[in-house]
C-alpha cells in the first residue's frame, strides 16, 4: 500500500512504475549500468510521486524523470520508449492533480 | 518641493519627485529620485542626447535575435517530433534553455565540452554538456541548473564535426528550486549517443 492521496490517476501510475521497476529487477542489474541509473531514477519518480501534495509536485517529479529519459538513451530504444511514456503520463497526471488543500475546502 | 542641486540652485519647479515629466519627444520619462534638472539642462529631448537612435537600434536587435531564435526552435522541435520525441519532452528540452538564446547548430569542426554527472541519477553518456567548468559543486548546480544531479563527477565529451546540436544559455529553473538560476552555456547533443566520445576525467573529493 502507498499514499497518494487517493489520487486514482496517481495510483495507476505507480502501479505502471513498479511494473517497470519488476521487469528491470528479473535481470542483474551493475553498479553504472544504463539499467542501474533507470532504477534509481524511477525508484526516486515512485518516491516523489507518492508524496506529492501538488500539482508542481507532479510536474517537477516528470521533469527530472523526463530529462533523465531524454539525455540517457538513445531515442529507438525500449528503454527510452518505456521511460518516456511515464513521465508524459506524470505531466497528465499533474494537469488532473486535486491537492490536499483544495481537497478540504 | 524645494530642493538644491549641486551647484546650488533652487529647484522650484514645483514637479514632485517621482513625477512622470515629459521630455521633448513622445516618451515619458519617470522623474529620477534624487536628481535634480537645472533649468540650463531641462527640458533636453533624448534625440538630442543620442538616447533614441540606440533605443531604436537595440529595439530592432532584439526584435532580430528573437525572430531568429524563434526560427531556431522551431526547426529544433520538428527535429525532435521526427526523432519521436513526445510533446512534453520536446518541451522540456526546449525550456531547458534561455530562450532567446537558443539556436541549433551543425558543428563545423570537432570539440571538447564538459558532462558532469554523479553516483546515482545522471551518468556520464549524456546529451546535457557544457564548454563552462565551474570550480566548486554549488556554482555547477546553480549555473547549470542541475534538477537532480550532485555534481560529483566530470568528463569531456568529443563532439565530431557535423554533430547537430542545440546550444544557449542554461534556463534558470526557479519554480523547480530557487537556487537554480542557470546563466551558464548548455549544449544538447542530438542523434545516436554512440557518435560522441565520452570520457571521465574527474571525480570530487566527498
Amino acid at each position: 500500500m502507498f499514499a497518494t492521496n487517493n489520487n486514482p490517476k496517481v495510483e495507476l501510475l505507480v502501479q505502471s512504475v513498479d511494473s517497470y521497476i519488476a521487469e528491470l529487477k528479473k535481470t542483474e542489474i551493475h553498479k553504472d549500468s544504463d539499467e542501474w541509473y533507470l532504477l534509481n531514477n524511477l525508484t526516486d519518480f515512485r518516491q516523489l510521486l507518492i508524496t506529492a501534495k501538488s500539482k508542481q509536485d507532479i510536474k517537477n517529479a516528470s521533469k527530472i524523470l523526463s530529462r533523465f529519459c531524454v539525455e540517457s538513451f538513445n531515442w529507438d530504444t525500449n528503454n527510452f520508449k518505456k521511460c518516456v511514456a511515464l513521465s508524459e503520463e506524470g505531466f497528465a497526471v499533474a494537469k488532473y492533480f486535486v491537492s490536499e488543500a483544495t481537497h478540504s475546502i | 518641493m524645494m530642493r538644491r542641486d549641486l551647484h546650488g540652485k533652487l529647484d522650484g519647479d514645483g514637479i514632485k519627485m517621482g513625477q512622470a515629466v515629459e521630455t521633448g519627444v513622445s516618451f515619458i520619462a519617470p522623474l529620477v529620485i534624487g536628481k535634480v534638472m537645472t533649468p540650463s539642462v531641462a527640458p533636453q529631448s533624448l534625440r538630442s542626447l543620442g538616447v533614441l537612435e540606440n533605443t531604436k537600434i537595440s529595439t530592432a536587435q532584439i526584435a532580430l535575435e528573437r525572430q531568429t531564435a524563434a526560427q531556431n526552435i522551431k526547426e529544433a522541435r520538428n527535429l525532435l517530433r521526427n526523432a519521436g520525441i513526445p510533446r512534453e519532452a520536446r518541451n522540456e528540452i526546449i525550456n531547458s534553455f534561455d530562450l532567446k538564446t537558443f539556436r541549433i547548430e551543425r558543428v563545423s569542426s570537432t570539440r571538447r565540452e564538459f558532462r558532469v554527472f554523479d553516483d546515482f541519477s545522471a551518468k556520464l553518456k549524456g546529451r546535457y554538456v557544457s564548454p563552462d567548468l565551474f570550480s566548486s559543486q554549488t556554482e555547477t548546480i546553480t549555473n547549470l541548473a542541475l534538477l537532480k544531479n550532485s555534481a560529483t563527477r566530470f568528463g569531456t565529451v568529443t563532439i565530431p564535426e557535423s554533430s547537430i546540436v542545440f546550444t544557449g544559455k542554461v534556463a534558470p529553473q526557479v519554480r523547480f528550486s530557487p537556487g537554480l538560476t542557470g546563466g551558464a552555456k548548455q549544449t544538447f547533443l542530438t542523434g545516436d549517443l554512440e557518435n560522441y566520445n565520452f570520457k571521465e576525467i574527474y571525480v570530487r573529493n566527498k
